[in-house]
């Protein structure tokens, strides 16, 4: 009677295979950020704690860490607030040209870093600019935006616009309504288009190599350092950004997890029931 | 003291084709299910037979649509069996089970037509001529011309034959409707109702209709399983659900009953003799769950008829006869402390000292409205008198939210 | 309607204007006019007995001819390498955007565990991860070791310095773009869809098939597209992982034409007929599968 399923095992099989694929070499950068020191970083020597007892060991590599935090925390905050306005701009009001909005928020995403880069190097160099971070992160600020636009959008458009004329039928000023109505509500989302923002700020290479000049970041000290061999103190910094993502969205699902059961104790099971 | 029914109806006689073989309907046997520790249904023993209209009745969170998607088999039983026709169903998959679904959200494929819908079900089985045969059961609701529309196109109540349609054309043993009317307006359910009785009748399925609205599975079906936390307080048709009620919740959650605590007297006859507070009445010995001890002593608010006091009946208390040998029970002493008025009839509510509360409800025929403050006696055929458990809390039923 | 309604609206639309202006206007400044720039510059002559680098405004079509016939291999390299790239990922994203999004259903807490372990490696840098497959496929790693002792690889053979390289590195690599917009649409699929399916005999496949896979197009489509793009563009993995001969991409020599050559104009040609040739494959690719629900 019973047939053979392939969907049963198929997609647990499949789906932790390309789990293995994407950990893979995050297991192996971790694992080698605790190797002892050598000329390169490509043989097991043996294991040391030195690494991350003191992971600015190598010359430059903290003071790129720092500039890549500086540059995806700066490039994020200014990013996600545009975004954000253009998400509710767009998805709140009628306008003339909407047509030709849509447009510039998606072209900037469907063009390749390597042009994005060269188009902004262009006007830097015509424009006499000297590179630097400031470039960066203007850079990093322009083709954030549109990320940012695309994740707090959808969050706006799933939003009751009955809400905001509750809230205005309540004697809340449209100042009030933003702040005390729209924004809480689309503050999840706001909080996922920042994290993204950082993430791709923080990871960018190519669009920071065209415009950072003689400055530094992480992404670019490794590339750089790829050629003579990445210590392991790079590996140290890396693994330490992996575990910190984890904690920190762990932590976050824990606290929302906890509100909600705060709020409706025993919703996992009701839910469930479905009646 | 919960009535588990497991008693089998006949089935009715009217609108049963030939063309459906009666081979012993649907079954549930000690059916159970829990999530976590929570028990949504608790040892369901059911009995359906094919051809009828079946209606699992019960407030939100009873139960009812565990055990309505136990039968589809989306959910499976934490212990207990279901059988079809005699054949064990219980570990079968939905999409290997004669069983169709008519979802409370419709749960119509968006990306299909209303044809596609319709013949989705014959697809998957390989059968011939799928797409003719979901346009005649469009034909049956009605909906030939919107057959290449999509679902969002189209009404609440179109959406609503759609998924109707799209669940018979496949014949199934049994169809399970959930809720299907709940999203409906008001007079948009009413005709719902009316052509849902009409079709069951037309295709001669077994359909098991899930609702918390008492009117909806009064009107419709043949028999009604009352459900309350996980169990089947009560079964039975309609009328004889309404007329002779169990237990307080049946009694409370179908219409209004007046409850009223009392005391066994003794047994005369056919008829026990109670007393309650100062007042003395009778009622069938077969109409009350127990011929001794604490009762309460049920009787519906449109049974009593109301009359101010200086008309005949002033003094007569406790039973009387009259006449034609019709036995009645009397409450003199009332006083009007509350009304409504419908139109066609007034709701009174009326103060009996040593009894309490009495709820009336008297159809305005000579238009003579009693007003607040009048001295009223009641009295109503001893007959229609029924007698439930007096351990059981008196609200039952009575304040569950429906839905 | 009365005044003070009509008031209320125009004032609502002028308000409008106000929340997307600040974020405009920064994407005129820094995305939309860089791109005429390029455009501009990717028409300029080099300054007659000038320095390397030295270049004037002018009319010269001909940068385009010529980085076409200089570069076509590449450019048609990068495409078929993107589009296997977009494949590979299809089908490994897929299953694990419906195993979080539909199977874990319900499981919150292990639906966000495995979402962070999808989003996470983004934060171990890009470059320290190509870099670590490298090492993992050298030639003196586990894998090559394994498969040689099992005869399944010549000996002779590498896994890095190979086109197969390349392209498992930017799948590896565009992995999460891929599987994240699935993920997004499947977690709002109706679930009660997937049991009607079931309940009208179709059996899990067929299911997956004709219900689940149809509706969840648009997270396909934007998955694909956040996929191809920067995989066309990309050269990270093809410098790190590939060799000089049979996988330069167009992005390499966009980089080499800016940095090494400084001939700026042919490095803004091609990177606006790379813009352009995706541009055009996009607009075509969303013509034909797209819906209105991509933005």
């Amino acid at each position: 009677m019973r047939r053979f399923d392939p969907t049963r095992w198929f997609v647990p099989v499949v789906g932790g295979l390309a789990f293995a694929y994407l950990l893979v070499p995050i297991v192996y950068i971790f694992v080698f950020s605790f190797n002892q020191a050598g000329k390169t970083n490509l043989t097991w020597r043996g294991f040391t704690l030195d690494n991350w007892r003191n992971p600015c060991g190598a010359p430059e590599v903290c003071h790129a860490f720092v500039n890549s935090l500086q540059i995806g925390l700066t490039s994020t905050v200014v990013a996600t607030v545009l975004g954000t306005l253009i998400a509710i701009g767009l998805e709140r009001y009628r306008f003339r040209f909407s047509g030709s909005a849509n447009i510039l928020v998606f072209l900037p995403m469907a063009t390749p870093e390597v042009v994005f880069g060269a188009a902004l190097l262009t006007q830097f160099l015509n424009l006499g600019v000297t590179l630097g971070k400031p470039t960066i992160i203007l850079a990093h600020i322009a083709f954030c935006i549109s990320f940012v636009v695309v994740t707090v959008r959808a969050r706006v458009a799933s939003l009751d616009p009955a809400l905001d004329e509750a809230a205005a039928d309540l004697y809340a000023s449209g100042a009030q309504r933003f702040f005390k109505v729209t924004l809480p509500l689309l503050l999840p989302g706001i909080l996922a288009a920042a994290l993204l923002s950082f993430a791709l700020s923080f990871d960018d290479f190519i669009i920071t190599n065209f415009n950072s000049g003689a400055e530094i970041t992480f992404p670019k000290f490794i590339y750089i350092a790829a050629a003579r061999g990445i210590p392991p103190e790079a590996n140290v910094i890396g693994s330490f950004m992996f575990l910190l993502a984890i904690a920190i969205v762990v932590v976050a699902q824990i606290v929302t997890y906890r509100k909600r059961e705060r709020a409706q104790p025993g919703t996992g099971v009701q839910g469930r029931v479905g009646l | 003291m919960n009535a588990v029914g497991s008693m089998s109806p006949a089935p009715p006689e009217t609108g049963t084709p030939a063309t459906r073989p009666t081979s012993g309907g649907l079954q549930l046997r000690g059916l159970v299910k829990r999530f976590g520790d929570f028990t949504a249904v608790d040892h369901v023993d059911l009995e359906i037979p094919p051809g009828g209209f079946f209606a699992l009745l019960g407030p939100s969170g009873c139960g009812k649509t565990t055990a309505l998607r136990m039968i589809a088999g989306l959910e499976f039983p934490t212990e207990g069996r279901i059988f079809l026709g005699g054949q064990d169903i219980t570990g079968v998959k939905p999409h290997r089970r004669p069983v169709n679904t008519v979802f409370q959200s419709y749960a119509l494929f968006p990306h299909m037509s209303v044809i596609d819908n319709v013949a989705f079900g014959l697809r998957r089985r390989k059968v011939h001529d799928a797409r003719a045969k979901a346009s005649q059961v469009l034909e049956l609701v009605e909906l030939s011309h919107l057959a290449d529309r999509r679902p969002q196109q189209l009404s609440g109540g179109q959406q609503q034959r759609v998924a109707l349609a799209r669940a018979i054309v496949n014949e199934p043993e049994v169809l399970l409707l959930d809720e299907p009317l709940g999203a409906l307006d008001m007079k948009l359910r009413r005709q719902m109702q009316l052509e849902l009785s009409r079709i069951q009748r037309e295709v001669g399925l077994t359909f098991i209709h899930v609702t918390h609205d008492q009117d909806e599975a009064m009107t419709m079906a043949d028999i009604v399983a009352v459900m309350n936390e996980g169990r089947i307080e009560q079964l039975g048709p309609p009328e004889e659900l309404y007329d002779q009620p169990e237990t307080v919740f049946v009694a409370n959650f179908l219409g209004k009953s007046n409850l009223i605590e009392a005391e066994v007297l003794g047994e005369d006859g056919p008829w026990l003799t109670i007393a309650a507070g100062s007042a003395q009445a009778r009622l069938l010995s077969d109409r009350c769950v127990s011929r001794q001890g604490r009762l309460l002593v049920g009787i519906r608010p449109e049974k009593i008829a109301i009359a101010p006091v200086g008309s005949d009946d002033e003094g007569r208390h406790g039973t009387f006869a009259d006449r034609d040998g019709e036995v009645w029970n009397t409450l003199a002493g009332g006083v009007v402390s509350a009304m409504t008025y419908t139109g066609v009839s007034t709701e009174y509510q009326v103060e009996v000292p040593g009894i309490g509360s009495v709820e009336v409800f008297a159809q305005n025929l000579a238009g003579d409205v009693l007003a607040i403050g009048d001295r009223v006696s009641l009295r109503w055929r001893a007959k229609y008198t029924f007698g439930l458990a007096g351990d059981e809390p008196i609200s039952a039923g009575a304040e569950v939210e429906p839905g | 309607m009365s005044t003070a309604e009509r008031r209320q609206h125009s004032r609502q639309g002028r308000l409008g204007y106000w929340f997307v202006l600040p974020g405009f206007a920064f994407l005129a400044l820094f995305f939309a006019l860089p791109v005429l720039v390029m455009l501009a510059t990717s028409l300029f002559a080099p300054v007659p007995g000038g320095g390397v680098g030295a270049f004037q405004p002018a009319l010269e079509f001909s940068n385009y001819t010529e980085v076409l016939v200089l570069y076509w291999v590449p450019l048609l390299r990068s495409f078929a390498f993107a589009l296997i790239t977009t494949v590979a990922a299809l089908l490994i994203g897929y299953p694990i955007a419906y195993l979080v999004a539909v199977r874990l259903r319900g499981h919150r807490l292990a639906q966000g565990l495995l979402l962070v372990l999808i989003i996470a490696p983004f934060f171990a840098s890009f470059i320290l991860r190509t870099q670590a497959w490298k090492i993992i496929l050298s030639d003196d790693g586990l894998v090559v070791g394994a498969l040689k002792a099992l005869s399944l690889m010549p000996p002779g053979a590498h896994l890095t310095a190979t086109a197969v390289a390349v392209v498992a590195g930017m799948t590896y690599n565009f992995l999460p773009f891929m599987t994240l917009p699935i993920f997004a649409n499947l977690e709002r699929l109706d679930a009660r869809l997937i049991e009607a399916g079931s309940d009208l005999y179709a059996s899990p496949w067929e299911t997956f098939r004709k219900v689940t896979l149809p509706l969840s197009m648009p997270g396909v489509l934007a998955g694909t597209l956040l996929t191809f793009i920067p995989a066309a563009g990309d050269y990270i993995n093809a410098s790190l992982l590939g060799n000089n001969r049979n996988t330069t991409m167009i992005g390499q020599i966009i980089e080499s034409r800016f940095f090494q050559a400084a001939d700026y104009p042919q490095a803004a040609a091609l990177a606006f007929v790379l813009m352009v040739a995706i541009l055009i494959l996009v607009m075509a690719y969303v013509r034909r599968f797209g819906t209105k629900e991509l933005l």
